[in-house]
């Protein structure tokens, strides 16, 4: 197995794995190469589904600081696909969807759609645990996967760039669920 | 000669008078850099954003804050009294700094 068909697979079953801690698992997908064009689709969209999910904790977290932690997803994860659609406009990359990228849109409208039953502590609990786990599998795509795998110099740097952001969201979703009773 | 002395006094004067100074605190990859900053009242402070998304530089008492400062911008902050004041980011709970005013 190539490194980079390993870390399409890991890529897969990590996001596969968030997918299981708030429905049913889904199946891993499996991937032979990623392109710069399927790195871009993947980004916008695993951002795309995070600020989804932030909004939905705005309006549905009961705990003051699950709330905050929300919006402030909706606001990082729009800002930075702001700048990787800018990003992509200036290469002139139309981004193209991937199994992966279709799997990571298909599993954030399942999470979604269980935590929407959920309300009160519950739907905190829930919600910070997703984020936790969520978070843990983006990183370690952008880590394995997608910064090994992009070509272009530029969007390469712009990964390398953004991790520090997932990193303290992680860090911020990990100290707040520990605080959560 | 009297008014002579006087004008050779006055002259001197604004040598004596501190300038307020300008530091700049980076914003990037999620941290305040540099995390300790020593100042005078009456300096200014720059907070710049370099980066991604938006961040704040706010004094943990509720002092004094920046207000929301988006990504690739620059924020001022006057420093209005003395003593140790640390701040954060009100959105990412791990930025973290110091600021000494003497």
């Amino acid at each position: 197995m190539s490194v980079r068909f390993k870390g399409l697979a890991l890529l897969s079953l990590s996001f596969a794995a968030v997918a299981c801690a708030t429905s049913p698992a889904p199946e891993p997908v499996k991937s032979a190469g990623i392109s710069d064009a399927e790195i871009a689709a993947i980004v916008v969209t695993a951002n795309a589904v995070d600020a989804e999910m932030g909004d939905l904790a705005v309006a549905r977290a009961s705990n003051a600081d699950v709330k905050q932690f929300g919006k402030t997803m909706a606001t990082d994860h729009r800002a930075v696909n702001q700048a990787a659609v800018e990003l992509v406009g200036k290469l002139k990359v139309t981004p193209v969807e991937s199994a992966t990228s279709q799997k990571l849109r298909a599993d954030g409208d399942a999470v979604k759609a269980a935590l929407s039953a959920k309300s009160g502590a519950e739907f905190d609990h829930a919600y910070m645990s997703h984020e936790v786990a969520y978070h843990t599998a983006v990183i370690a795509a952008v880590d394995q996967v997608l910064i090994p795998g992009a070509t272009n110099a530029e969007l390469k740097a712009t990964l390398i760039s953004v991790r520090p952001a997932f990193v303290a969201h992680l860090q911020h979703a990990e100290k707040l669920l520990a605080g959560l009773k | 000669m009297t008014s002579y002395v006087l004008f050779l006094i006055l002259l001197t004067l604004p040598m004596t008078v501190p300038q307020a100074k300008r530091h700049t605190v980076d914003m990037s990859a999620f941290q305040f850099s540099p995390q300790t900053i020593v100042v005078a009242v009456g300096d200014t402070v720059v907070w710049q954003n370099h980066d991604l998304v938006p961040h704040t530089a706010t004094a943990r008492d509720g002092a004094w804050d920046s207000g929301n400062i988006p990504a690739k911008r620059s924020r001022m902050t006057v420093v209005q009294k003395k003593g140790k004041q640390p701040f954060v980011c009100l959105y990412h709970s791990n930025m973290k700094g110091n600021l000494v005013a003497k």
